[in-house]
């Protein structure tokens, strides 16, 4: 690798294993945005789950391995990027405790959480990105949990989407879980599906042409149930609505 | 013994010995230290009437403001109207009042006998949230405060206080009454749908005469 | 405690589909939480009154044994008698002696978690006492022979023409034979038949907000006066509480009560407060003679030095099951619990076992509403995970789920099997989706959980990882 450019402006994408596995092009939208507010853009190519499931799923040994492995994958970046309140969240307040009774990787998790970045914080805080795109209509926003609980994500997705031109129109429940939940949305169906009931509800409540997210997790799960139902609303990550247009 | 088996079963999980436990837990009752108490509570006297009218006001309480002790008889036909069934308590009955200008009947109190209102007075006021705070004691049976069908209270200004440790050390001065209850409103329930409905058990009106001197 | 939430899955899937109970859980979530929201707003200092409620419980964790004996000690003085319950039989059974020594045929009873947790009404009307529950909620769901489906609005699960249906079926053989259609009548009605009740009890039972240290005091917090009908009308006094409930003094009281009301309904403060300090003093008026307090443990000291003892701070104010959005999709019923919602998840495997409360802490998104609003700032999904370890470790939990996480972490840790397995992942659904259609509606196995009710995003052919490494 060449050091062309200096190394406090390379940012380590870790696209989170959906954005990866189900919709890669969010992961390209990403690394233009980045790109795009002046950074380097690395994508460590053995990255693969930050451990969530595992955590989540009882299996605290299990996720221990999986964040000392990506503690150890992600140490040698200055700043690590993340499209995903959930991931990020993980990196950034569960590995730290998790790991808190390791003598080795305490220290390390903790140094590595002061540089993990969910996107919006990223760009709004570090890079202050105005973005080239231009967009038209309106949106609503949707606060995915852990982003807006664990990480304090609000207002960041909105002054993005807000500089780039688009009015955000508020649901009235934009705060509410939509009832992904990781392996919830499979173990408890029929919960889930009550609570994305009512967050389809009040998106098509807003009149907005497009809802948005920063959460892969979530916006699956509302595009699946839009779909399912022939709303005409699509379900984007705002880094898809933000990207500079590709020139192929 | 089950009191040792509790005691046991909780100790075997403290951190610390017994000794120490019991002289932190002294310490800390023998400060009765305040903790935060919120601006609203700490008000200088001459905002407090307001204040109190104000909050009582939203919890459907009301007021009206006396000049003298001696215009509570009025008030209290001109809240009820005349002929109606009162039952007043020791504490405004030994004040000598003058009943005799109004058209009240008055009950006795007894705990199955009706009555339409008790006129009662309280130990203190606090105007953070509109609160009374009544006692039972010698003659003052608790239980009639919530067998009327409304409630009227007798609270002098001066002991208007601004919030619920004026009242604590008010009442610790002395011995503590058996039962002290904060007022604050008429008795109601919200276990139907959600919705306010007031008299569920106590007084479906509540009504305090501020009295000024 | 009967506990039993093995049917939760089933129970859950009902509740979703009830109309009444949707429109009973819309009321309390969107009223409640607009109202908790309000009161907040209105107090500049509510956030530094958690911090500091939850500071005082801390301490009082911390040095329970001491705090209880202090209070024992101020209950004996004043003349008061305290028992104390290992397990909710010895609390049922202190309680049913001291009924038998005032001759007690009629139980008014206050409202209390801790009483239906032990199971306490069934227990007295074994043995020939009748006991009637005054809290509104809890006298319509004992007439209709129910539990209670909230902590502190237990009937919230019914509506009006479900409570007139059962007035006009129970109080008829009283001489009320008019079918009533208002809240108003109904709650009048249930004031006359069970003032009755209060003047007529030779015991009243209660449970207990909080306990006060300095002076033996017990706090007891109601809007609807029974709790003070109760406790100073019978000649005899029961307070039934757990060995959480103390607090150091009256100023620590008046923390708690600020935080109360405001997190419950957004009431800057309950309509009755009362603190109550033993029993009827020489020449008072009314009261009860002999004044006895059951303090519960019943499993909660198990829980004191483990990653649960914060659950010990809880103070019951219902705030987090009135944001949850599980709660409010299944009511409490489903929970199989008298502790239901956030805080009866984490309670609940507590005080019986993780075996019997399984699915309590598993049925939740960790969304963290609950943690975000709770007066006490109780890490309610941290514990839930702490559960999920707990019920994994005790291989408790599906084999299906235990093998597929750790397939999952073998995987992850071995990135280019983890490659070649979800290449082929991805290509067996694209082949259910037959390459064309950019929606599944259809997925095998667990997954067919996620299209019955929603499609899939039909995962492009390649990863992002394999596609950006092409590009380099």
């Amino acid at each position: 690798m060449s050091e062309e450019k200096p190394r406090r402006r390379e940012v380590a994408l870790f696209a989170t294993c959906l954005v990866d596995l189900v919709r890669p092009d969010i992961g390209f939208d990403v690394a233009r945005l980045v790109l795009d507010a002046g950074f380097k853009v690395v994508v460590p190519p053995l990255q693969t789950c930050c451990g969530q499931p595992n955590y989540n799923g009882g299996d605290k040994s299990g996720a221990m391995a999986m964040a000392r492995r990506n503690i150890d994958l992600l140490m040698p970046y200055e700043y690590v990027v993340v499209p995903s309140g959930s991931c990020g969240g993980m990196i950034a307040h569960h590995y730290p405790e998790l790991l808190s009774g390791d003598t080795v990787y305490a220290g390390r998790a903790r140094r590595l959480a002061e540089r993990v970045y969910e996107l919006s914080r990223f760009l709004v805080d570090v890079a202050d990105y105005q973005p080239s795109r231009r967009l038209e209509g309106t949106v609503t926003y949707h606060d995915a949990c852990a982003g807006l609980r664990e990480l304090g994500i609000k207002s960041g997705p909105r002054t993005l989407l807000e500089r780039a031109g688009a009015q955000v129109v508020e649901s009235g429940q934009a705060e509410a879980c939509c009832g992904f939940g990781g392996t919830f949305c499979i173990k408890y169906p029929d919960i889930s599906n009550a609570m994305l009931e009512r967050k389809v509800a009040d998106i098509e409540a807003t009149g907005a042409a497009t809802v948005v997210a920063g959460e892969l997790g979530c916006l699956m799960n509302i595009e699946g149930k839009l779909h399912r139902t022939g709303r005409p609303i699509a379900a984007r990550h705002f880094a898809q609505l933000l990207a500079p247009e590709q020139k192929s | 013994m089950s009191r040792e088996r509790v005691l046991t079963d909780i100790r075997s999980r403290l951190a610390g010995d017994t000794k120490a436990r019991h002289d932190a837990a002294v310490a800390r009752i023998g400060a009765r230290r305040r903790n935060t108490v919120p601006e609203r509570a700490s008000r200088a006297a001459e905002a407090r009437v307001a204040q109190f009218e104000e909050m009582l006001a939203r919890v459907k309480g009301t007021t009206a403001r006396l000049a003298r002790l001696s215009d509570v008889p009025a008030a209290v036909q001109q809240y009820l109207g005349e002929g109606a069934r009162v039952c007043v308590d020791a504490e405004i009955d030994a004040l000598a009042l003058p009943w005799q200008d109004t058209r009240l009947t008055h009950v006795p109190w007894a705990p199955k006998t009706g009555f339409d209102c008790i006129v009662s007075g309280c130990v203190a006021g606090a105007a953070e949230t509109g609160t009374i705070a009544i006692s039972s004691g010698i003659d003052a049976p608790l239980s009639r405060a919530f067998l009327g069908e409304s409630h009227i209270v007798v609270l002098p200004s001066a002991r208007l206080f601004g919030g619920y440790e004026d009242i604590f050390d008010l009442v610790r001065q002395g011995d503590l009454p058996r039962h002290l209850t904060f007022v604050s409103g008429p008795s109601c329930t919200g276990d139907i749908e959600m919705i306010m409905e007031y008299g569920a058990h106590g007084p479906r009106a509540l009504h305090v005469l501020i009295i000024d001197s | 405690m009967d506990v039993d939430s093995r049917k939760f899955i089933e129970l859950s899937a009902t509740a979703v589909r009830n109309e009444s109970l949707k429109t009973s859980m819309g009321l309390l979530g969107a009223g409640l939480s607009m109202r908790r929201a309000q009161a907040k707003a209105g107090l500049a200092e509510f956030d530094a009154l958690r911090d500091e409620a939850r500071d005082i419980k801390n301490d009082v964790l911390a040095n329970l044994d001491a705090y209880l004996e202090a209070f024992e000690a101020q209950v004996t003085r004043q003349g008061g008698v305290v028992h104390w319950a290992s397990t909710d039989e010895e609390a049922r059974d202190a309680i049913l002696a001291i009924c038998r020594d005032a001759d007690a045929r009629t139980v008014t009873k206050s409202k209390s978690m801790v009483t239906e947790e032990i199971e306490l009404v069934p227990h007295l009307e074994a043995h020939g006492i009748t006991a009637v529950e005054t809290d509104l909620g809890e006298y319509i769901i004992q007439l209709r022979r129910e539990r209670p489906s909230h902590i502190i609005a237990p009937a919230i699960h019914l509506n009006k023409d479900e409570v007139s249906e059962t007035f006009f079926e129970h109080h008829r053989k009283l001489g009320y034979n008019e079918r009533l259609t208002e809240r108003a009548d109904l709650v009048g009605e249930a004031r006359h038949v069970l003032r009755d009740k209060f003047l007529g009890a030779d015991v009243g039972i209660s449970g207990a907000n909080f306990l006060i240290a300095e002076s033996g005091t017990v706090v007891l917090v109601t809007n609807e006066g029974n709790a003070e009908l109760t406790t100073s009308l019978p000649k005899t006094h029961i307070v039934v509480t757990g060995i959480e409930k103390v607090v150091p003094t009256f100023e620590d009281a008046a923390t708690f009560i600020r935080l109360l009301g405001r997190s419950a309904a957004g009431m800057e403060i309950s309509q009755y407060t009362s603190f109550i300090t033993g029993p009827a003093r020489e020449g008072d008026a009314d009261g009860p003679r002999n004044f006895h307090v059951v303090l519960v443990d019943n499993g909660r000291s198990r829980m004191i030095g483990t990653e649960f003892q914060d659950m010990l701070r809880c103070i019951r104010c219902s705030a987090c099951l009135n944001h949850c959005p599980v709660y409010l999709s299944v009511g409490g019923h489903a929970y199989g619990s008298v502790y239901n919602g956030p805080m009866g998840a984490v309670l609940t495997p507590g005080l019986s076992s993780i075996g019997d409360a399984g699915h309590l802490p598993n049925a939740s998104t960790f969304c963290g509403k609950c943690e975000e609003v709770c007066p006490v700032r109780i890490p309610l999904p941290r514990m839930m995970r702490a559960w999920r370890n707990r019920e994994s470790e005790a291989k408790l939990n599906p084999v299906g789920m235990r093998w597929g996480l750790r397939g999952w972490q073998w995987l992850a840790t071995h990135p280019r099997l983890y490659r070649l397995a979800t290449r082929l992942g991805i290509g067996v659904l694209r082949r259910i989706a037959r390459g064309d259609s950019s929606y599944l509606s259809h997925m095998p196995l667990a997954a067919g959980n996620w299209t019955r009710d929603r499609d899939f995003p039909t995962p492009s052919p390649t990863s992002f990882v394999a596609q950006w490494e092409d590009k380099l």
